[in-house]
């Protein structure tokens, strides 16, 4: 009860927010310098809370997970003669169940053109693959505790500082980003969080330990395209960090202390997107090379795996899409691996098998869209189902509702350790 | 690579039953290539001039491919039976299939207005063979009397006449061609009788480039074979190379097949290249030949040399295949796809060097391998040679680089003097047929290259006096131009009927007043054939066309009747006038230019590239530049000759210039790589010990590659065709210039500035990496230049619409609604209202633009501006007319561009009533259509059609749509259930026409069962606003042009 009362206490921020938006909403949106540059301002505010239906809670925590009032201002500012332009997206926040007010600089960066060269320097959110929803290549960072708390989508994205440089003769393009600064995954905490396994609770959590940013610490990813006309190829190369911390023990017999540290990692892969059989057919392999733990001895760090997926989307009636997808796990040295974990510790199969399936609905001349995901853990048996609905009241203010719902025979697995955490989220948005 | 060398050395059948296999699987292809030669198809189709060209042609009802028939006598073409012959040959010509027959234009078939008596007739001059020699003399006098026919039906001096034969649209040149040899044989008229005209240039330059090809690039070839044999008098050696050269040429010209890419003239080319780039592994038997002779066992001879040789050969390799790929850079497709193919072919010969090469050796017979090898020693000769020059290079260092240092300024006053010019009639030996066809015809006539300025102004100026003014005035000025033939334009038909009219030449003025000259104009064009006027004006009296034939295919003629019209505007300025070149002798200029400089600026990519990648490398800014300068100065010294000796800078050069890229650096990076290699070994002596050893020993690999290539090539020299000719004396001369430049430059280089070699310098990959953005950003205007905008203005000529099935109409209506101009760029606005008024509001912006085989194919970027949320939002769609779209979605919140399924067309586009196939044009076959009558709708006058659906999968059982007749745009469309109930209905509301095409810029959808209706409304429309092909891909649709997309 009192989480649910603190977190609808504390309009003041959120009305700030939204003064400063309508304000420079009013004064002009979109406007035209004399010299021919072009600005534009737009943005949104959001009210978004979720609620845990389990009835269990985090200590000194109530049934509200997240209760969170934000403000978008997005400008962007394109130049005259040549071709390039900036674009700032910054979010004011105040999220009410921790009391914490802020910003958020989301994106800054600056976009130039100049013959086959595309260049985007600063905060930017990276993203590739063909995978929905399961990212086999895409190993930017993610920021899972939103996704899980619903969110929208584009929160699953944490933002990178990285020069991404693409080389287009079309119908090949090659992509290259440097990321100096390596940046963590959001991990679910525990202050909204409750972990059905953990095996660390008790201890002293260190400050992560992130990559010191350097020449040598500077993350690198590669995508080489080629696009057929209805075929789509491409091969992908990533050099860096894995991003989800490996949660280190001072002690590995008797701990006191955990420290959570960023291992190595290359991946290589490769993907194919075609028309097929009326729809979309997806393909999609990486393999992650655990450059610290070659030989998966090291129970501290992850494992070398080779994770891919297939996909088929298809809009199967009109405004009735279909989505499914496959996606294998495959663990290297796991005997090596096996032996390595200390007793007690969850352990992953050889082969660990996923499935997803999503279905679309659109209703209303697409102003009701219905849709529901399901991630089935085929091996881990475990679940995550995210039913969904979105109404479109006007061209500006959208209302959504929807439920993550997890469950799982074990309470380590990968959505069975989130068994606690079913939730019903809500949010209203207000784009201008 | 050492692995994979192993690996090749101890499994050589197993290495060369793989190479096979692939070669076979690749090869396979090959039967399945498709040629183009046409050279002008190098140019996009939907390039500019191309889209301006064919507007003009439109308009003025110009058939562009015109072949010239010259008939030649030294007694005159004017006598009885000459006359009754040239009468002959013109009606078998124009017989000839393919040759458009009711606009071949020749004394026989072009109309002359004449007075008989108060009687005015309208008929060609030679409308029937003369009798006798007082009609043939009639005859004559008739001609002489037109000016408009002086110089361009027949010569003044009676000598010659010629037949104007246009070829239907995409008919075969060639075929057409042998036809028209065909027709002449048969009426075997004893004159002279020559073929010239840009098909018969185009057609010919096809043939002989292949012809060529098919005899010079074997015996290049085989001269290669015979040279390798000399040096190294080992078959399996040989073998190897030929083998690698070979075998990359299946492997790059295989891909290119398999991926369905058309072969343009230029990528027939690439097998050239490819053998002069396997050259390269010479190196590796040149180091083999010194190891086997020092009595190493053979296989880890193999495995040695290629330890010490590989690095070289990798990275000199890849230079080749960076510096060929960044003709990638080009915005022709031709060359993009020749310079992607030698860089896949050249990655070939690199795998091949460290695979097949091995294992070729290694299977080699030891005894005969070494005694090979024993004989590969070099001969004493070639030592004390070189051990001369390293010793000189060595010793005189200060001499040489000076000496070069005043080569390089002498080639540079060279290169200031370089014409860039393009004839193509020149690239054929002087007493070919071709030239001298066109020789000939230059003399007597006025000129086998066409050209047009087309004015335009404002309607009705060309039926006043000073519009006629102003195109007699520009007339008389072009004709001045010294390589101008003859100038025809609108002004001297008038004048001409002016004379016919009004009996006599007093009267060949411009009439001054309108009435007269509306009169003159009614009575040519009420002639037989109304193009003879049509040729020179449009209907509105807006636009005139000025024929202007020039004596030769330089196209800096062109260039200077562009300059001279321009300048003729300027002093004589006439209110809204403005001018427009257009014609083949227009189209070439501009492929000249685009090609040329187009080629040009992709070497200096290329450049770039490699300079960028030697600094890499060496991790040295000295040392790559060092390395970079043989190339640099062949490249340069070749150019500073061309000036010298004043040969025009054309095609061919510009295109082996990117040679250069490929050759001029290998020796360079082979010197560099074993020099410095050399000098961290532990007994290396002193720096000019080092210099000398590279100068003998890999020297004698730098060598043997030259000649070996040398030898090869000279031997195009002999060839008749220019291109050709140039081919092999580039070749040799690269070769030559950039062995010496290694083997004396860099060895004085280093000698003056040894510090470079000392420790490493500063690690400059940044500096470098800056230095090359710069240079990119410096030259990226020249390649980004942008599409020109193309003129505007077409009148939309209907045919006789009375005849039409639905089929046709129907086929007409999807051309007017969704393929008008070859691009467009829209602003859309649609209005979403259900039925009780409430309203959304989606805005984007749409570019499309029809490309394929006929532009049947399309593509839509589509941008959205409106509503907030979805902003930044794009959609990009590929449309085929008979198969299932491709399309990609781009979501700005996540930065993530997805397909997406496109199964259902009748699924409706953002949440509108109208479809994706509203939107963007049912598949035609999937209808079958009644024209069910024709009746006025308001006030315009409609064919109705009933259309029903063949297939499923459709919401209707079938719709009746009205087609305005004049515009052939949708004015209403009904759709009905199986019950015969009405579902929907559209109507177009509004139409304006946008750049002379009639556009609906408001239309609705009414859904009849919700009452929801949607309303489009379309700003600012523009037709051929030069939207590039590239623009409709993954890189546009994540960041859409801002040029575009602004509202």
């Amino acid at each position: 009860v009192s989480g649910a009362s603190r977190g609808l206490r504390r309009p003041g921020a959120c009305l700030a927010g939204t003064l400063t938006a309508l304000a420079a909403y009013s004064a002009d949106s979109r406007a035209r310098a004399e010299d021919g540059a072009n600005y534009a301002l737009h943005g949104f505010i959001l009210v978004d809370v979720s609620f845990r239906v389990s009835g269990e809670n985090p200590p000194g925590f109530g049934d509200v997970a997240f209760a969170e009032e934000r403000a978008r201002l997005e400008a962007t500012l394109e130049a005259a003669d040549v071709d390039a332009a900036a674009r700032f997206k910054l979010d004011g926040f105040n999220d009410s169940l921790v009391n914490r007010s802020g910003v958020e600089l989301r994106e800054a960066y600056i976009d130039y053109r100049v013959g086959p060269f595309d260049f985007r320097l600063g905060r930017q959110i990276l993203s590739w693959g063909v995978g929905d929803l399961q990212f086999v290549n895409d190993v930017f960072p993610k920021d899972y505790a939103a996704f899980f708390l619903g969110r929208p989508i584009e929160y699953l994205k944490v933002p990178n500082d990285a020069l991404r440089t693409t080389l287009t003769f079309e119908p090949v393009a090659v992509d290259l980003v440097a990321i100096p600064f390596v940046t963590p995954d959001g991990v679910p905490g525990r202050d909204r969080f409750v972990y059905g396994f953990d095996p660390f609770s008790s201890l002293a959590a260190q400050p992560p330990s992130l990559p010191e940013p350097s020449w040598q610490n500077t993350e690198l990813a590669g995508r080489l395209r080629l696009s057929v006309g209805e075929t789509d190829f491409a091969l992908y190369a990533f050099r860096g960090f894995f991003h989800t911390p490996s949660l280190v023990p001072d002690d590995p017999l008797a701990p006191t202390a955990i420290s959570a540290l960023f291992p190595a990692l290359d991946v290589y892969g490769a993907s194919v997107q075609r028309n097929l059989l009326g729809g979309v057919v997806s393909a999609e392999a990486g393999y992650y090379h655990s450059r610290d733990n070659a030989s998966s001895e090291d129970p501290t760090r992850p494992p070398s795996r080779a994770k891919w997926l297939v996909g088929y989307q298809s809009e199967v009636a009109t405004d009735l899409t279909l989505g499914a997808q496959y996606i294998g796990q495959w663990t290297r040295h796991h005997s090596a691996y096996r032996a390595s974990l200390p007793p007690g510790a969850p352990v992953l199969d050889a082969y660990v098998q996923t499935a997803t399936v999503r279905l679309t609905l659109l209703l209303f001349h697409q102003t009701l869209r219905l849709s529901a995901f399901v991630f089935a853990g085929i091996s881990e048996r475990d679940l995550l189902a995210i039913p969904e609905a979105e109404y479109q009241v006007s061209d500006r203010l959208s209302l959504v509702l929807g439920a993550n719902l997890f469950a799982g025979e074990h309470p380590d697995t990968t959505f069975g350790v989130f068994r606690s955490n079913s939730n019903v989220y809500t949010w209203a948005r207000f784009s201008f | 690579m050492k692995r994979i060398v192993t690996f090749s050395v101890d499994h050589p059948w197993l290495t060369i039953g793989l190479v096979s296999l692939l070669t076979l699987l690749l090869g396979s292809f090959l039967p399945r290539i498709q040629l183009d030669t046409d050279p002008k198809n190098m140019l996009e189709k939907s390039a500019p001039v191309r889209i301006a060209n064919e507007r003009v042609e439109q308009e003025f009802a110009l058939l562009p491919v015109t072949i010239v028939v010259g008939v030649v006598s030294e007694s005159g073409i004017f006598g009885k039976d000459a006359l009754g012959r040239f009468l002959a040959l013109t009606t078998a010509i124009s017989a000839v299939e393919g040759v458009v027959a009711r606009d071949v234009v020749s004394l026989a078939t072009t109309n002359n207005a004449v007075l008989h008596g108060d009687d005015l007739q309208i008929r060609p001059v030679l409308r029937r063979a003369p009798a006798s020699d007082e009609e043939a003399s009639a005859v004559r006098a008739e001609a002489l009397a037109n000016p408009t026919f002086v110089g361009r039906l027949f010569s003044a001096d009676g000598r010659a006449a010629a037949i104007y034969v246009p070829l239907e649209a995409g008919a075969d040149a060639a075929a057409i061609a042998d036809g028209i040899r065909g027709a002449i044989a048969k009426v075997g008229p004893p004159e002279h009788v020559y073929l010239a005209g840009d098909p018969i240039v185009s057609e010919t330059i096809a043939v002989e480039v292949f012809r060529q090809l098919a005899i010079f690039s074997p015996l290049a070839g085989l001269f290669m074979i015979v040279a390798l044999s000399l040096i190294f008098r080992n078959v399996r050696m040989v073998v190897a190379v030929m083998g690698i050269s070979v075998i990359s040429t299946v492997w790059a010209m295989g891909l290119h097949v398999a991926l369905g890419l058309t072969v343009h003239l230029m990528s027939a080319m690439i097998p050239v290249f490819l053998m002069a780039i396997a050259t390269d592994s010479v190196h590796i038997f040149n180091e083999l030949g010194f190891r086997l002779r020092n009595g190493t066992p053979k296989r880890q001879a193999i495995v040695d040399s290629l330890a010490v040789v590989g690095r070289p050969v990798i990275f000199s390799d890849l230079t080749t295949a960076a510096g060929f790929a960044a003709l990638a850079s080009s915005t022709f497709p031709a060359i993009r796809l020749f310079g992607i193919f030698v860089a896949v072919g050249t990655v070939a010969i690199l795998i091949l060097s460290f695979t097949l090469v091995p294992a070729l050796l290694s299977v080699a017979d030891e005894k005969r391998l070494g005694g090979g090898a024993e004989r590969a020693e070099p001969s004493r000769l070639s030592s004390r040679l070189l051990a001369a020059l390293g010793r000189f290079a060595v010793a005189r260092s200060g001499v040489i680089a000076l000496v070069g240092l005043v080569l390089f300024a002498a080639a540079g006053a060279g290169m200031s003097r370089i014409r860039i010019n393009n004839n193509m009639v020149d690239w054929f030996g002087a007493s070919s047929e071709v030239r001298t066809a066109d020789r000939t015809l230059n003399e007597h006539l006025a000129g086998t290259s066409l050209g047009y300025v087309v004015v335009r102004g404002p309607d009705g100026i060309f039926s006043q006096p000073e519009g006629l003014r102003f195109l007699e005035g520009l007339g008389a000025r072009l004709a001045n131009e010294p390589r101008v033939g003859k100038v025809v334009s609108l002004a001297d038909v008038v004048k001409q009927s002016s004379v016919a009219v009004r009996g006599g030449e007093s009267f060949r003025e411009i009439p001054d007043s309108r009435e007269t000259i509306a009169q003159l104009l009614l009575l040519v064009g009420s002639g037989s054939r109304p193009q003879d006027l049509d040729n020179f004006i449009d209907y509105r009296a807006a636009n005139a066309n000025v024929y202007v034939q020039l004596e030769t295919w330089d196209v800096d003629a062109f260039q200077r009747v562009i300059a001279s019209s321009q300048e003729y505007l300027a002093q004589h300025p006439l209110e809204g006038v403005r001018l427009q070149p257009a014609g083949m002798a227009y189209f070439n200029l501009i492929w000249n230019d685009e090609m040329l400089v187009g080629m040009v600026s992709s070497f200096a990519w290329g450049l770039v590239f490699v300079l960028v990648l030697l600094m890499w490398e060496y991790r040295s800014l000295t040392i790559g530049v060092f390395a970079f300068l043989p190339l640099f100065l062949t490249t340069f010294f070749i150019y500073g000759v061309l000036g010298i000796i004043g040969k025009d800078f054309d095609m061919p050069i510009s295109v082996l210039s990117t040679l250069t890229l490929g050759l001029a650096d290998d020796f360079a990076i082979h010197f560099v790589s074993r020099l410095k290699g050399r000098l961290a070994e532990a007994n290396s002596g002193t720096l000019d010990d080092a210099l000398r050893w590279t100068i003998e020993r890999p020297g004698l690999g730098i060598v043997r590659n030259a000649v070996v290539f040398s030898a090869a090539f000279v031997v195009m020299v002999f060839a008749g065709f220019s291109p050709y000719v140039t081919v092999g004396v580039l070749m040799a001369s690269i070769m030559l210039l950039s062995s010496l430049a290694t083997l004396l430059f860099l060895p004085a280089l280093f000698r003056l500035f040894p510090q470079v070699l000392g420790p490493r310098e500063r690690t400059l990959a940044l500096v470098g990496a800056s230095v090359s953005c710069l240079l990119w950003i410096w030259l990226a205007p020249a390649t980004a230049r942008a599409d020109s905008t193309a003129e505007a203005s077409v009148s939309q000529r209907m045919g006789d619409s009375q005849r039409m099935d639905a089929d046709e109409i129907v086929r007409r209506e999807y051309l007017a609604y969704y393929y008008p101009g070859t691009d467009l760029r829209a602003n859309v606005t649609m209005r979403l209202i259900t039925k009780g008024g409430e309203q959304r509001e989606r805005r984007l912006t749409m570019l499309r633009r029809n490309v394929g085989a006929g532009g049947a194919d399309q593509r839509y970027l589509i941008f959205f501006q409106k509503p907030d949320d979805v902003r930044r939002t794009s959609f990009l769609v590929w449309k085929y007319p008979n198969r299932d779209d491709d399309r990609w979605l781009f979501m700005p919140a996540v930065e993530l561009v997805r397909r997406i399924a496109a199964s259902d067309e009748r699924s409706s586009f953002v949440g509108s009533d109208f479809t994706y196939e509203d939107i963007s044009g049912r598949d035609l076959s999937s209808d079958t259509r009644t024209l069910l009558r024709k009746e006025k709708l308001g006030e315009w006058e409609c064919f109705v059609i009933e259309s029903k659906p063949t297939g499923d999968g459709t919401d209707y059982a079938r719709r009746v749509t009205w087609i305005d007749a004049q515009t052939f745009l949708p004015r209403k469309e009904e759709y009905y259930d199986q019950r015969g109930r009405p579902l929907k209905v559209f109507s177009g509301d509004e139409i304006s026409v946008v750049e002379g095409m009639p556009t609906l810029t408001r239309r609705s959808m009414k859904d009849l069962t919700t009452g929801h209706t949607t309303i489009v409304e379309m700003t600012e429309v523009d037709y051929d606003v030069g939207v590039s092909e590239d623009v409709f891909s993954e890189r546009y649709l994540r960041r859409p042009p801002p040029q575009w997309i602004r509202e």
